[in-house]
């Protein structure tokens, strides 16, 4: 699969593995990718710098608000159940110490969710549709948001139009400027 | 006796399925971590890969598979 993508697909895929580790998740999320993206949209600015033609929020998202909500819907999800991540993460680390999470040398990639997983196949069956030979970053950004994950949930939270991406997703319009978009 | 607006309130919290799927999504990732965590001091500790199985009632397959090749 990762042979198929294009180079800055590839680095999209990369940078979410590293955010994956950084937010000590032992696997690759479609929210990974997700935010991925957000910390991308500034060099995808850059003419040159692999960019493969991008919509753009009115307001550019901020990768640490991403990253802060992604901890704050774990945070969340787990007191409704009765049970404080923050006391979790308090004994592991007494038990193991503080550097306990982070568990995976940088060369070594993590697996895909579920969901991660299912994003690739969508953008390799995008790509396949409009008869491209390589996976774009825009195909795996369409991937994200069909899954319906909580990659596609994040980048609705951070302020994107995800239904409107979705509808330029469906006509293969990803690149026009539209309505809310500079 | 009809029960109070807070309770009622309450109640619709609770009975949202997206409040309870996020609940168990997020306990799923939990225990992810976790398991990971304590495998991967099992195998520090020189454990083998069936003793971890056993200890968390899965097959030896299972457990290697979803492990191995991890430090």
């Amino acid at each position: 699969m990762i042979e198929r993508l294009t180079p800055p697909a590839r680095r999209i895929v990369a940078l979410a593995d590293r955010e994956a580790k950084t937010l000590e998740s032992p696997v690759v999320g479609d929210e990974h990718l997700a935010l991925a993206f957000v910390v991308e949209l500034p060099f995808l600015l850059t003419p040159g710098l692999g960019h493969e033609g991008f919509y753009l929020p009115a307001a550019m998202p901020k990768p640490d608000e991403a990253r802060a909500l992604l901890r704050r819907d774990a945070h969340d999800a787990l007191a409704t159940l009765g049970i404080s991540l923050d006391e979790v993460e308090r004994r592991v680390e007494e038990t193991f110490g503080p550097e306990a999470w982070t568990h995976r040398s940088d060369g070594q990639r993590l697996n895909f969710s579920r969901d991660a997983r299912h994003a690739l196949t969508l953008a390799l069956r995008r790509s396949l549709e409009l008869r491209r030979s390589r996976v774009s970053d825009s195909d795996v950004l369409a991937g994200v948001v069909q899954t319906g994950g909580r990659g596609r949930r994040l980048l609705a939270e951070i302020g994107i139009d995800v239904d409107d991406l979705e509808r330029r997703i469906e006509s293969d319009n990803l690149f026009a400027p539209g309505p809310g978009f500079r | 006796m009809s029960p109070a607006p807070a309770d009622l309130a309450r109640q619709a919290e609770s009975t949202d399925p997206k409040v309870g799927l996020r609940g168990v999504a997020a306990l799923r990732r939990l225990l992810e971590q976790l398991e990971s965590l304590h495998v991967r001091n099992a195998r520090k500790q020189g454990w083998s890969w069936q003793e971890i199985a056993d200890e968390l009632a899965v097959s030896k397959q299972a457990v290697h598979k979803k492990h191995a090749g991890r430090p």
